[in-house]
């Protein structure tokens, strides 16, 4: 079928759509044009210029971050500076802080010692104040070991090394300082000492043995300090030599090779011989320290690191005896001046080859330079507590013992 | 105005300039009112569409990707895709509604009735067509454009838009002469 004859047929529908009155009310047309003329100037305002400046100052700076197309990117810029300076310095130091009153069990302990680390780093330079803030972390060291302990937990071995390392630090820092500065820092050290030691230092009553083991040992640790100040007493000088000296053997003692002195390594019998070098067993000259370590820690046969079996140079005749009184000192107690002389005593039971106890070194002649010149205090431990467990081996030091 | 408005409405008009917009308005608004309201038969709707094409023809001019050089048709195009689009949120054919009884000529109504009858009938007769079969049949036989102008308008050969209207009057006559096959989708 052609398309006009098509189009004829359909006409009357054509037709009638085109007849359609398409008339559009005045008022209608009217508000229809208002409208159309409001979004046309609406939509021209918006595409000033204003707004590409906008962005561009903030384009300038080359951090993506703040290059968003934001409703107000000044604010932005503003929130990420205040946000990065409160985490910088307020949450920082919030954190700094919370980290100061951990323990060592708690995740914040490590930012805690780092803290101090640093503190002590910042204060190079400045012996007192280095003095001070040893003496406050040995002190924290020893609270954080009581507060372990009132929570009924056994501090761990390496908190009670570093405590018994700190203490001995702020020691040596407070000796080190001049007279004047070094009696008042030890003074107060001295006083805060005996304060741990009088009133903090206790146990819940449910405490494990594993706890109470590790509280006699803080407490031994602590009156040994004190028993050293007290005997030290207005002699500066003497106190720096023995704080010395306890270094020296400390330093010794962590050098590979050298006699352990835990008591699981000692060989009873064994007579392992100390240190037969020449000339290191001299005696201790001085005559108040010629005798055994004052140190109950070491007189006792405590297992505390550098208490038992001497193997210091000059500590001379290995000690056999199970449970003898060792004596970690150089030359004090029998220490034997006869190069090669040092060699353990084959009987297990003579205790160090001094069978007498207050006879001092094996060589009471002072003039060898080996015995003590004070035959009192030589060989056996002067303090009661230490020495008077086995009498009969206090002259023998510089062995090993259980 | 020309089809091809000259470049210097075509500047004023990027610069939204009033004066221009309001000519352009006056002079296509009355014409794609009644383009819309044939084809939905509503005024209402035929307000949106017109609304809506000036609103979108705005908006061109705002993105200004590219000038708009075919003003007319361009505007009977976003008007047309409107209606489309508003036939497809119908969600029905038009199509389902033309009965027995509303197609019969002689039940006793009168001239005007019978006139909105037809138009109701050729519009759900147009909804069912393709889209440019059924821009085609209206431009040319309801709005009066050349075929040439059709082309222009859909960016087609002639010969493509001739064959479109020959398809499209084909589909309407099958539909509203009853003839065999009226129910048939329309392609």
């Amino acid at each position: 079928m052609s398309q006009f004859l098509e189009e004829k047929e359909l006409s009357p529908w054509l037709d009638a759509l085109r007849q359609q009155d398409v008339q559009r009310p005045p008022e209608r047309a009217h508000a229809a044009k208002e409208r159309f003329l409001r979004q046309a100037r609406s939509l021209s305002v918006p595409v000033s210029k204003v707004s590409v400046q906008r962005h561009k100052v903030w384009n300038v700076i080359p951090i993506p971050l703040w290059r968003r197309k934001e409703l107000n990117p000044m604010f932005s810029v503003l929130a990420t500076i205040l946000v990065v300076a409160s985490l910088v310095l307020g949450g920082g130091g919030a954190t700094l802080a919370a980290a100061q009153t951990s323990l060592p069990d708690q995740p914040l302990y490590g930012l805690k010692l780092a803290s101090e680390n640093a503190r002590l780093s910042l204060a190079q330079g400045d012996p007192l104040q280095q003095a001070e803030l040893s003496s406050q972390f040995a002190l924290r060291r020893l609270e954080e070991v009581q507060a372990m302990l009132q929570q009924g937990q056994a501090p761990s071995e390496p908190l009670l090394e570093r405590a018994r390392q700190q203490l001995e630090q702020a020691l040596q820092r407070s000796a080190g300082l001049p007279d004047e500065q070094a009696n008042l820092q030890l003074e107060r050290l001295r006083t805060r000492l005996q304060e741990m030691l009088q009133s903090r230092l206790q146990l819940p009553k449910t405490a494990s043995p594993t706890a109470q083991q590790a509280l006699e040992r803080v407490r031994q640790m602590i009156q040994a300090r004190l028993r050293l100040l007290e005997e030290c007493a207005g002699d500066l000088q003497q106190l720096r030599l023995r704080l010395q000296t306890q270094n020296q053997i400390q330093e010794q003692q962590n050098v590979p090779g050298q006699g352990n002195p835990t008591p699981g390594n000692a060989t009873p019998g064994a007579g392992s011989g100390g240190n037969p070098a020449p000339g290191t067993g001299t005696g201790n000259p001085d005559p108040g320290s010629g005798g055994g370590n004052p140190d109950p820690g070491t007189g006792t046969g405590n297992p505390v690191p550098g208490s038992g079996g001497n193997p210091a140079p000059g500590t001379g005749t290995g000690n056999p005896v199970p449970g003898s009184g060792g004596n970690p000192a150089p030359g004090t107690g029998t220490g034997n001046p006869v190069p090669g002389s040092g060699s353990g005593n084959p009987d297990p039971g003579s205790g160090g080859g001094n069978p007498d106890p207050g006879s001092g070194g094996s060589n009471p002649d002072p003039g060898s330079g080996g015995g003590n010149p004070n035959p009192g205090s030589g060989g056996s431990n002067p303090d009661p507590e230490s020495g008077s467990n086995n009498p009969g081996s206090g002259g023998g030091s510089g062995g090993k013992k259980p | 105005m020309s089809l091809l408005f000259p470049d210097r409405l075509a500047e004023r008009l990027a610069a939204f300039d009033e004066q221009a917009l309001v000519e352009v308005y006056d002079t296509y608004s009355p014409a794609l009112y009644a383009f819309a309201l044939r084809l939905l038969g509503d005024e209402d709707l035929a307000e949106e569409c017109v609304a809506e094409t000036f609103f979108r023809f705005l908006k061109a001019l705002q993105n200004g990707a590219q000038p708009i050089r075919e003003l007319k048709p361009y505007l009977y195009r976003i008007a047309h895709n409107w209606i489309q689009d508003h036939y497809r949120q119908k969600g029905r054919r038009p199509w389902e509604i033309f009965d027995e009884s509303y197609a019969d000529p002689r039940r006793g109504v009168d001239e005007e009735t019978e006139r909105r009858l037809l138009q109701e009938q050729a519009r759900a007769a147009l909804a069912n067509l393709t889209a440019e079969q059924r821009l085609v049949i209206v431009l040319h036989f309801i709005e009066g454009w050349d075929q040439a102008s059709i082309a222009t308008a859909l960016q087609k050969p002639l010969t493509a838009v001739k064959a479109l209207q020959h398809r499209g009057l084909q589909a309407l006559r099958r539909m509203l002469l009853k003839e065999e096959g009226s129910d048939e989708s329309i392609s």
